[in-house]
């Protein structure tokens, strides 16, 4: 059950949120355990008990860590790490049902816990339910963002001292709590569902021709909708999570910050999943010396940032190209930053804009053949090994050509901005209602086919 | 007015949560079951099926009766019927006297397509050909530049056997037309059908064939000098069709037999099955050959216009040569 699956929209949600709302705010903490335990054993009931068993782990080792024990930190992390290489390592070997949904958000949760406990981070000991609410949150269970402890501590749903200002103050707090999550998630879900899935069923057709046959243009728009696709579906999912956040009383966790607009690399990903990024900085790279230790060290803090950070994202050896190149682009910045800012500025630009999305082609194509294919079809030095047809290019555009167009539309940063700003004005309501209206549609013609925008 | 006012949005996500939980959000669409193969399982229902299409079309309700072998031999007493009116129609155009036919047994009322045997042909038989089909037939004229060339393409990706005929979608110089409108203004030497995947998910091997039916004698009677080829559906790869509730080769099998029932020599209605071109040992489409497990990657539709090629139709007569369009 995804976010955007009727069940979970129009059942499970409002049920929950009624229930939860219902409860007196003591009892929310629990209400959210039951729920999010219940919207996890729908995948896989087994994936509950891990869940469960590293929950505990990490509750029972936080009082220690946060009062310094090293030991218990490292047994805490150690444990984590463990499981979920091996959660990996079996994904790999066995296939996906091994692979707990989500494990590697919420392990990546869990260490961020232990952590902030070890530094100091955490205002108050953790009990037993805030630890257990906190790894099993539901918005944030499968694919993140990987909140922080102090953000779930600030939050207000279950501690509010809502007794003192009466009923009716309550209740309007959860009406507006409610609505604000709700321009959240509509945003997001419009993002995903017309942009980000329009936008795959056309890399989909790619595919199916085969990289070889692909004509150098349309390789190139290739390029581009998967970089667009994977930013919308990511960002609209992330989107999605926050609303809901938002909707239960958590607050807004902002994973993208327009990141196509950024100057450079390294400002990119300080900007594209924003909670993984800060996680690796603040856990690995700052405590390995950042870059404070000269050219060499610096160079290895990075390179081992990368390395991980390809590694999280699967174990082929494609993510270890991707984050070659990144890291090789971030590189690059570094030394032209002291020297050149003109040229600096250029570049940096051009990394965004043309190597960010040829590193996503990386990302994407895990077959080391095919993506050599592909390589060859975008830099046609040699002639096409396969059949070439070559009005592909147009045919696509006219096709796709409309979620094309508002997928850059919505790129321009201050097109978001502009929702953000004046998201509870008539007119964006009355935009927002539109698109709720059209995911509506969009989904309810795909009516769980998968087939939906492959058509034969 | 002031909860509307104050939470709009809301107000929106609790209405259509309401109008899902009453309706499901199953939306009265043009035709559902066609553009979406439901999960519901329509294997079951034969009896009800039928009889609507009995109900619907009693003039064909005999044909129906019967298990597909013996579909043959009433196929072959209704296309002598089928071919009359036709050979009616010619005669005004060709100005042969109407007794020549009955008084003799001379070939030369045979008509042009009709018994025609397979044989290897060269590119310039498709010079008066036509193909009809779905998104496979698309890339077929894609990535097969060679036929491309040469023949006419109406295809479209989700074609069904319904609508293909009806469905205004071939741009021409004055707009979108149908291939019915199309077919009363050029004529064609040969006509290739590949439909069926699209509405594999709905109605029954016999529904099905009984549409395709209804399309090829649509076509016959817009073409009746034409040689009318139906293509057996694709399989489609293994991988697939053990995972598909629909999408399988089983279905498409069981689609394919009805349809390869409607073949009639005589009445220049042939069928060919292009999988066993791109068939692996097991029967499935030989997974090398796509990567989407449906459709053939570009490079691979060469095979499919080789198999073409290997099975042309010509009259086995010392006047045809190897084009097989001089007759």
């Amino acid at each position: 059950m995804t976010f955007t699956d009727f069940d979970f929209l129009f059942r499970f949600l409002p049920v929950f949120l009624f229930v939860y709302y219902l409860a007196p705010a003591v009892v929310r903490i629990y209400v959210l355990i039951a729920g999010s335990y219940f919207f996890y054993a729908l995948f896989d009931i087994r994936f509950c008990l891990i869940l469960l068993l590293l929950s505990l782990w990490n509750y029972a080792l936080v009082g220690l860590v946060r009062r310094g024990n090293r030991r218990a930190f490292a047994a805490g992390v150690t444990v984590d790490v463990a499981s979920l290489v091996l959660a990996k390592a079996f994904g790999a070997v066995g296939g996906p049902a091994w692979m707990p949904v989500g494990m590697s958000f919420y392990v990546f949760r869990m260490l961020f816990f232990l952590a902030d406990g070890y530094r100091g981070k955490m205002k108050k000991e953790p009990t037993l339910p805030d630890s257990l609410a906190f790894f099993c949150l539901f918005p944030q269970l499968l694919s993140g963002p990987i909140m922080r402890y102090a953000d779930f501590e600030r939050s207000s749903a279950f501690r509010e001292p809502a007794e003192a200002t009466g009923w009716r103050r309550r209740l309007r707090n959860i009406f507006v709590r409610l609505e604000n999550g709700l321009t959240w998630l509509i945003f997001g879900m419009a993002a995903k569902v017309l942009l980000a899935d329009h936008l795959r069923s056309l890399w989909n057709a790619l595919y199916g021709i085969g990289y070889e046959s692909l004509s150098t243009p349309l390789a190139w728009l290739g390029v581009y909708t998967y970089s667009m696709e994977l930013y919308y579906d990511f960002w609209g999912y992330s989107l999605m999570a926050a609303g809901v956040g938002v909707m239960i009383g958590l607050p807004m966790i902002e994973n993208f910050r327009q990141p196509y607009a950024a100057g450079g690399v390294s400002e990119f990903y300080r900007r594209w999943h924003v909670t993984l990024g800060d996680f690796f900085r603040e856990n690995v790279y700052i405590p390995l010396g950042g870059s404070r230790n000269g050219w060499l060290k610096t160079v290895r803090n990075l390179g081992i940032v990368w390395l991980l950070t390809g590694l999280w994202h699967g174990i082929t050896v494609n993510f270890l190209f991707w984050a070659g190149a990144v890291l090789f682009m971030i590189l690059m910045e570094r030394e032209l930053k002291d020297r050149r800012s003109r040229l600096l500025h250029l570049v940096g630009r051009l990394h965004v804009l043309v190597g960010i999305p040829l590193t996503w082609l990386m990302f994407a194509v895990s077959d080391t053949e095919r993506l050599s294919a592909y390589f060859q079809r975008l830099f046609p030095i040699r002639e096409a090994v396969g059949t070439v047809y070559d009005g592909d290019f147009l045919k696509y555009v006219s096709a796709y050509g409309i979620y094309l167009f508002f997928s850059l539309v919505f790129m321009i940063p201050s097109v978001y901005h502009y929702f953000e700003r004046h998201r509870r004005t008539p007119a964006v309501t009355a935009g927002l209602t539109a698109l709720f209206v059209l995911c509506l549609i969009s989904l309810a013609r795909a009516g769980g086919n998968p087939f939906l925008y492959l058509q034969f | 007015m002031r909860f509307v006012n104050a939470c709009p949005l809301l107000l929106v996500t609790v209405v259509s949560a309401t109008l899902y939980a009453f309706t499901g959000f199953r939306l009265p669409e043009r035709e559902p079951a066609d553009e979406i193969p439901t999960v519901r399982e329509e294997t079951v229902p034969e009896m009800p099926e039928e009889l609507a299409l009995a109900a619907s079309d009693p003039l064909q309700s005999d044909l129906r009766g019967a298990d597909d072998e013996m579909d043959l031999s009433a196929e072959a007493e209704q296309t002598e019927e089928r071919i009359d009116p036709v050979a009616e129609q010619e005669q005004p155009e060709d100005g042969q006297p109407v007794e020549e036919e009955e008084s003799g047994p001379d070939p030369e009322p045979v008509p042009p397509y009709a018994d025609l045997s397979f044989a290897e042909v060269d590119a310039s038989f498709f010079d008066d050909a036509l193909f009809i089909g779905d998104s496979r037939t698309v890339g077929l004229s894609e990535y097969c530049e060679e036929l491309d060339e040469r023949a006419t393409f109406y295809a479209k990706i989700s074609l069904t056997v319904k609508k293909a005929l009806d469905l205004e979608f071939v741009k021409t110089e004055e707009g979108r037309k149908s291939i019915d409108t199309l077919l009363d203004e050029n004529d064609y030497g040969k006509i290739y059908v590949m439909l069926g995947l699209n509405e594999i998910g709905s109605g029954t091997a016999e529904s099905f064939r009984e549409d395709y039916r209804v399309m090829i004698d649509r076509i016959r009677e817009k073409q009746p000098d034409a040689v009318i080829v139906i293509q057996g559906i694709m399989h489609v790869t293994k991988n697939k069709s053990n995972n598909d509730r629909s999408f399988n080769n089983p279905r498409i099998n069981s689609r394919n037999e009805a349809i390869a029932g409607l073949q009639d020599a005589r009445a220049g209605i042939y069928y060919i099955d292009p999988n066993e071109a791109f068939d692996d040992e097991e029967h499935h489409l030989t997974a090398s050959l796509s990567f989407d497990d449906v459709h053939l990657k570009a490079a691979s539709y060469g095979l499919w216009y080789e198999f073409l090629r290997q099975h042309g139709l010509v009259r086995n007569t010392e006047e045809t040569d190897v084009t097989g369009n001089d007759l």
